[in-house]
C-alpha cells in the first residue's frame, strides 16, 4: 500500500466511523431500582471511631448486604464539592467514605465507583477532602475513584418532574445497580440545610446555578431520576453557619454521629434536629413527602 | 589544548533534543499536581535567560533574585561562546526540527547577509527601552515566545485534537468502541492531556508570530537565530574571548565555500578570504562533520584573531537608540497613564505588584496563564495599553481564582506576580465585587438565588451575605427575598461569584479592579499606581 492509497483508505474508514457515530445514542431512561416507598427506618450511632461508627450503624440496618447484592455495580456518592480539609467539614469525612466503600466490597460488589461533580476545582477538592487518599489506600481494582468527565453526561427526560422536565445526568450514576448517597450535614443559606437530597446536585450536569431558582422543587425532581438506595448522613461534624463552603473550624460543631436510612427524605428530615430545626422546616422535605418519596414525620419513623 | 572530538556533534544533537524534551516536560509539570507547591523548577529556561534577566534588572532598577541563575549562562558564554543557541535553546531545537520537516530543500537567499545585524539593533533598542522602564523584552525573547506559544496556542490545540479524536468513538452505540474510546482517553489524560480543555484569548495571534518565525526558515536556515534573536545578539557580544578555536579560520581556496552552505548560521559569508564570524558560532559542529576533506578541527585555546564579529553601522545604532527613546512616550504617555485608570474590569492576578512596576517587569511568558488551575488568567490585548499586550489578567467569565491556590506566584520568573503564602493570598485584594442590580436575579426578578453567597470563600466570614427584604416582584406580589450584598472590607475579588452567577451573557455581579474600600471619612492619596 503506498502513501496515497493509505490516505484514501483512512479517509474511507473515517467516513464510515462518522456515519456510525450518527446512530442514535443509548436510551437511558432509568428503571427505578429503589422501592417506590422505602421503609422509614433511620439507624443512628455515635462513636469517635468513625470506622466503627459506620459499621455499627449499618449493622442496625442489617449490614451492607441488605443493600448491596453480590455482583452489583455500586456508586458511592460522597460530597467532595469543596477544596477544604476534613476538619473544616465541607466534604464527607474520608474515613466515612472509605468505610462505606469497604463495606460494599465486603457485600460482594463487582465495582464501586466514587465521584462527585465538584464546585471548586475537582483535583483540589478530591485531594484536600482527604477522600482521594483514603480511597486509594483500599488498593482494590474493583474500586474506581474518578473525576467527572463532561462527555459522560446524558440528557434525561424527567417523567415525574414538576419544575424540571429535562436535565443532564451523569451516566455512571444512572447505570449503577445501587446508589449510596453519603452526604455531610451542613448549613445552606438558600435551602437552610444541605444533606442527602441536595447532595444529588453532584450527579447532574448543566448550569447548576439555574437549579437554585426554585431550588426545593428542583431538588425533588432530580431525586426522582437518581434514587438513593441508601443515604448515609455524615454528621461526625456538622457545619452550622457559612455553609455550604465553610472555610473555618469556627463554623463546625463536632458530633461524632452518623445516620443511615433507605429513605432519603427520612434521613434529611431526621438530621435537621442537629441544627435545632425540624424536617418540616425544610421545603424540599415537605415537597418530597407530599410526592410520596419518603417520610418526613419523625414520629412515623423507626429510629434505631 | 586538545582537539575536540567529532563525536561531539552527536552529543550536541542529543543534548539539544533532551533539553527540548526537558522544556516540554517542565511545561507539562506547570500545573497543579496534588499539592500547592510545584515539584519542579518549571520556569527554569526563562530564569536561565540572561537577556530577560538583564532587561528586567534595568527596567525594574533592581536585581530580581530568581534571575540570578542566568549568570551561569553568562559565564558559560564568556568561556565557551554562544553555546546556548546550539546546545540549549529550546526555540533553536524547535526551529531545527521544523526546518528538517518542512523546509529541508529550501535554498538560502542570495544576499541574506545584510539581515544579520538586525538582531544587534533590536537588542540595543530593547536595552534603551528598558532604561526607560519599558519591558518589551518578552515580546522578542525566544524563551518567552516559545513558552507563550506552547501555552496559549500549541498545547490547547494538541489537547483539542487528541480529546476530540479519542472521544469520537464514545457516543457510538457500540459498547466495545465506546469503552475503548473512554479507556484511551483516560490513559492519554493521565500523562499528556489537560484536565480540562484550556482556552485562551489571542491564541491565534500568538501562534501566528511563532508561525512567521518558522516560515522564515523557507528563506534561510535559522533565520530567526541568525538575524533577529536579541538573546542571540547578547550572547554573541559576550563571545569574543571564548576559548574555542576553529581550524581553518577561513574558507579553503580549493573549496567552493562548502562550510557556508552547511553552517546553520552562514558564518562564512562573502567571496573573499576573511575569517569566519567566530562570535556568532553556536558550536553545532555541522561543518566538522560534513567537510568532504575532513579538514575542520575545533580545539580549546585562546583565539587571537582580530575579525570576529558583525560590523554595525553608526547610523544603525543611532536609529535604534532614537527608536528606543521615542518608544517611551508612544507607549507610556497615554490616557491610561495620565488618568491612572485601567479599564474597570481589568484585574491582575493575586500577588501582582503595582501596575507601573508590573509593566516594567512582566516577561509576557504566559507561565501564570499555564499554571492557573481554573484557566482564569488570560493574556491582555490592548486593555492596559499597547505595552500591556500578553500581560496577565483575570477573566471571570472563563474561570475564577481558587481561594487556596498560590501557583501563579510560584512560576513567575520576574516575580511580577509575587509568591504569596496561603495567609497572604487569602487577604490579597485583586479587586472588589459589585452587584449589577438590574441583572442580579433577587433584585431584578424578586426570586431567591444566592449562588454567589454559597460560593464566597472569604474569611473570617463570607464577603457576600444577604438580607431578607420584603419586595414587590414584577408581577405585583409582595414577598420576602434574600438579597445579597458585598462586604467590601472582606471581598478580595477572587471572582468565583461572577463565574458561578447563573445569569447568562453578563453576570449579575462583577469584580472591578478597585482595591480601596469606600467609606465615610477615609481618604488617602494616589490611585491605582
Amino acid at each position: 500500500m503506498n502513501r496515497r492509497e493509505f490516505i484514501k483508505r483512512s479517509l474511507q474508514l473515517g467516513a464510515a466511523l462518522t456515519a456510525a457515530a450518527k446512530l442514535p445514542v443509548l436510551d437511558l431512561v432509568r428503571i427505578s431500582r429503589a422501592q417506590d416507598k422505602p421503609e422509614p427506618i433511620v439507624a443512628t450511632g455515635k462513636n469517635t471511631n468513625y470506622k466503627n461508627l459506620v459499621i455499627d450503624v449499618m449493622d442496625k440496618l442489617g449490614g451492607m448486604k441488605a443493600f448491596v447484592s453480590p455482583g452489583d455495580v455500586v456508586v458511592v456518592k460522597p460530597n467532595l464539592a469543596w477544596d477544604s480539609t476534613p476538619a473544616l467539614g465541607a466534604d464527607t469525612h474520608p474515613v466515612v467514605a472509605k468505610t462505606v466503600v469497604e463495606l460494599c466490597l465486603d457485600a460482594g460488589a463487582k465495582r464501586v465507583m466514587i465521584f462527585d461533580r465538584t464546585a471548586h476545582d475537582a483535583r483540589r477538592a478530591y485531594k484536600s477532602s482527604g477522600v482521594q487518599d483514603a480511597i486509594n489506600e483500599i488498593k482494590d481494582s474493583k474500586v474506581e475513584l474518578s473525576f467527572v468527565e463532561k462527555h459522560k453526561f446524558v440528557d434525561v427526560k424527567i417523567t415525574n418532574g414538576v419544575s424540571l422536565k429535562k436535565w443532564s445526568f451523569y451516566k455512571d450514576a444512572l447505570k449503577a445497580d445501587k446508589f449510596i448517597n453519603v452526604p455531610v450535614a451542613k448549613h445552606h443559606a438558600l435551602a437552610k440545610l444541605t444533606i442527602g437530597m441536595k447532595n444529588m446536585m453532584g450527579v447532574i450536569g448543566g448550569n447548576r446555578g439555574d437549579i437554585h431558582r426554585g431550588l426545593d422543587q428542583n431538588l425533588v425532581d432530580i431525586n426522582t431520576v437518581v434514587k438513593s438506595d441508601l443515604t448515609i448522613v455524615d454528621a461526625t461534624r456538622i457545619m452550622v453557619s457559612n455553609g455550604p463552603a465553610g472555610g473555618s473550624p469556627d463554623y463546625i460543631r463536632v458530633k461524632h454521629e452518623l445516620f443511615a436510612s433507605p429513605d432519603i427524605v427520612a434521613a434529611d428530615s431526621y438530621t435537621a434536629h442537629l441544627f435545632g430545626l425540624k424536617g418540616t422546616n425544610l421545603k424540599y422535605v415537605n415537597i418530597a413527602h407530599s410526592a410520596g418519596m419518603g417520610e418526613k414525620r419523625v414520629d412515623k419513623m423507626k429510629i434505631l | 589544548m586538545g582537539i575536540i572530538n567529532k563525536r561531539l556533534r552527536l552529543l550536541r544533537n542529543v543534548t539539544h533534543i533532551l533539553l527540548l524534551i526537558l522544556f516540554l516536560f517542565l511545561f507539562l509539570q506547570t500545573q497543579y499536581t496534588g499539592e500547592d507547591i510545584l515539584e519542579y523548577p518549571v520556569n527554569l529556561f526563562l530564569r536561565l535567560d540572561p537577556f530577560l534577566a538583564l532587561t528586567s534588572f534595568i527596567a525594574a532598577r533592581a536585581v530580581i533574585s530568581d534571575f540570578l541563575i542566568s549568570g551561569f549562562i553568562v559565564i558559560l558564554t564568556l568561556v565557551l561562546g554562544r553555546l546556548w543557541c546550539g546546545w540549549i535553546c529550546p526555540m533553536g531545537t524547535t526551529i531545527d526540527i521544523l526546518h528538517k520537516v518542512f523546509f529541508k530543500h529550501s535554498k538560502r537567499l542570495v544576499d541574506s547577509e545584510k539581515f544579520r545585524s538586525i538582531k544587534f539593533y533590536l537588542l540595543f533598542f530593547l536595552l534603551v527601552t528598558s532604561a526607560f522602564s519599558l519591558s518589551l523584552a518578552g515580546y522578542f525573547d525566544p524563551i518567552s515566545i516559545l513558552t507563550r506559544t506552547v501555552t496559549l496556542s500549541i498545547y490547547p490545540a494538541i489537547n483539542a485534537i487528541f480529546e476530540k479524536s479519542l472521544l469520537s468513538g464514545y457516543s457510538v452505540d457500540i459498547s466495545w468502541l465506546s469503552n475503548a474510546s473512554d479507556y484511551l482517553y483516560t490513559v492519554f489524560k493521565e500523562y499528556l492531556l489537560a484536565f480540562e480543555q484550556p482556552v485562551y484569548y489571542l491564541n491565534f495571534f500568538t501562534f501566528f508570530i511563532f508561525f512567521m518565525i518558522i516560515f522564515l526558515e523557507r528563506y534561510e536556515k535559522r533565520f530567526w537565530c541568525k538575524n533577529l534573536c536579541p538573546l542571540g545578539a547578547l550572547l554573541a557580544l559576550l563571545s569574543p574571548f571564548a576559548l574555542i578555536k576553529r581550524k581553518p579560520q577561513k574558507k579553503c581556496p580549493d573549496c567552493e565555500g562548502g562550510c557556508n552552505a552547511v553552517c546553520k548560521l552562514a558564518l562564512f559569508p562573502g567571496v573573499g578570504q576573511e575569517a569566519y564570524l567566530k562570535n556568532e558560532c553556536i558550536y553545532c559542529f555541522d561543518c566538522m562533520e560534513q567537510c568532504p576533506n575532513q579538514r575542520v578541527e575545533y580545539s580549546f585555546g585562546i583565539d587571537k584573531r582580530e575579525k570576529k564579529g558583525v560590523d554595525l553601522t553608526r547610523r544603525g545604532l543611532i536609529f535604534s537608540l532614537s527608536a528606543g527613546v521615542f518608544t517611551y512616550p508612544l507607549l507610556r504617555i497615554n490616557p491610561l497613564s495620565e488618568t491612572r485608570r485601567l479599564p474597570a474590569r481589568f484585574v491582575r492576578p493575586p500577588g501582582s505588584v503595582t501596575e507601573k512596576e508590573f509593566l516594567s517587569k512582566c516577561a509576557r511568558c504566559g507561565e501564570c496563564m499555564r499554571v492557573c488551575i481554573k484557566n482564569a488568567i488570560q493574556p491582555a490585548f490592548f486593555e492596559a495599553g499597547a505595552e500591556g499586550l500578553w500581560t496577565p489578567r483575570l477573566d471571570f467569565a472563563i474561570g475564577y481564582c481558587q481561594f487556596d491556590c498560590t501557583l501563579c506566584g510560584q512560576v513567575c520568573p520576574s516575580q511580577t506576580v509575587k509568591r504569596l503564602t496561603l495567609d497572604e493570598k487569602h487577604k490579597f485584594v485583586m479587586g472588589k465585587a459589585f452587584f449589577d442590580k438590574n441583572r442580579c436575579i433577587p433584585y431584578a426578578k424578586g426570586i431567591d438565588c444566592l449562588v454567589c453567597e454559597e460560593h464566597c470563600p472569604t474569611l473570617p466570614k463570607k464577603a457576600i451575605r444577604f438580607k431578607k427584604v420584603e419586595v414587590t416582584d414584577p408581577d405585583g406580589r409582595t414577598k420576602i427575598v434574600k438579597q445579597p450584598f458585598v462586604d467590601e472590607e472582606l471581598c478580595i475579588g477572587c471572582g468565583i461569584c461572577e463565574y458561578k452567577c447563573p445569569v447568562e451573557q453578563k453576570a449579575g455581579i462583577h469584580v472591578v479592579n478597585q482595591k480601596k474600600v469606600i467609606k465615610e471619612g477615609f481618604f488617602s492619596s494616589g490611585g491605582l499606581y
